[in-house]
């Protein structure tokens, strides 16, 4: 979980225009699932790192949103499901700008096609770069979000 | 879909579908950038393959090879060394069994703002922390399986 700041800030930003306070939570939640979900597989089950690709791929972000969409009670399950799913899709994105020599960041078409993909744009060392910029960009998200509501109200 | 009908049944085909995914993955995505200690223990099987290097000490170099330090293994490199001796780098390169040794596709320097990796990790840290905090102001964990309703 090398630049989780930049994972909530990519969700942040949408999630200022969801107006239940919850679906805003679980579309954060989502976005890092695919890293809980990948950790918890190596760190904890001990499992084989190529076992745990398959979190950061397209159905392995659908299933796993649908696992914990689960958890969730049932009458806020389907949005839910929905948000969970974007924030784990707002991930994959977030990574694929990673440059990795072109050996590619995120093998979106799991199980279908195991060829990994990249933006290639920031070397992942450099996100310490990105920091003051999605300080910015959470600051701004923030003023939106208050004037959206006072607009509300 | 979304419903409490057969709900252990959803849960559990989710699970199996997840490990499906896994198996698959860790199946196909095998031969894509084997680890090096991999290549150097089966040299033969791995003969050919590409492979990335997220980060290797340069321990000395010569105009038209250098040798790497990876942690695991140390490996001599075919072409120039985009870097001085003892600087880090990152590298893909394709694996030959003679001698073992790597050639060099492509390779850089890793940036120097890398050591500040731990102020990026420490916020992440506090960053999950407070997404935590903030998910547990909105929703309860309440396990009814594990409570015990009367007292005996």
């Amino acid at each position: 979980m090398p630049d989780l700041f930049t994972h909530l800030v990519a969700a942040r930003l949408p999630g200022a225009f969801v107006r239940d306070r919850r679906l805003q939570a679980l579309l954060v939640i989502g976005t890092f699932l695919p890293d809980l979900a990948a950790k918890g597989l190596v760190w904890v089950l001990w499992s084989r790192e190529a076992f745990a690709h398959a979190s950061h791929s397209i159905v392995g972000v659908l299933v796993v949103a649908y696992l914990a969409s689960l958890l969730i009670e049932e009458s806020i399950r389907r949005p839910g499901f929905i948000l969970l799913a974007a924030g784990g899709l707002i991930h994959l994105v977030v990574d694929l700008i990673k440059s990795y020599l072109g050996n590619g960041a995120v093998a979106l078409f799991l199980p279908f096609s195991p060829v990994p993909y990249e933006f290639g744009l920031i070397d992942p060392e450099n996100v310490i770069l990105l920091v003051p910029l999605d300080a910015a960009i959470l600051a701004a998200a923030w003023l939106v979000e208050r004037r959206y509501a006072r607009v509300q109200q | 879909m979304f419903s409490n009908r057969y709900f252990r049944l959803k849960l559990a085909g989710a699970l199996i579908v997840i490990a499906l995914l896994g198996i698959s993955a860790a199946r196909r995505g095998e031969s894509i950038n084997p680890a090096l200690w991999r290549c150097v223990a089966q040299p033969e099987r791995w003969n050919r393959e590409r492979l990335w290097l997220p980060a290797a000490v340069i321990v000395s170099a010569r105009d038209a090879d250098f040798e790497i330090d990876s942690g695991e293994v140390r490996i001599r490199v075919d072409g120039r060394a985009p870097a001085k001796v003892g600087d880090a780098i990152t590298l893909t390169a394709i694996f030959h069994t003679e001698g073992p040794r790597l050639e060099m596709v492509r390779g850089r320097a890793l940036p120097p703002l890398s050591r500040l990796r731990w102020l990026v990790e420490a916020v992440s840290v506090v960053v999950l922390l407070g997404v935590l905090a903030n998910f547990a102001r909105h929703f309860a964990f309440r396990p009814k399986v594990l409570q015990v309703e009367k007292a005996p």
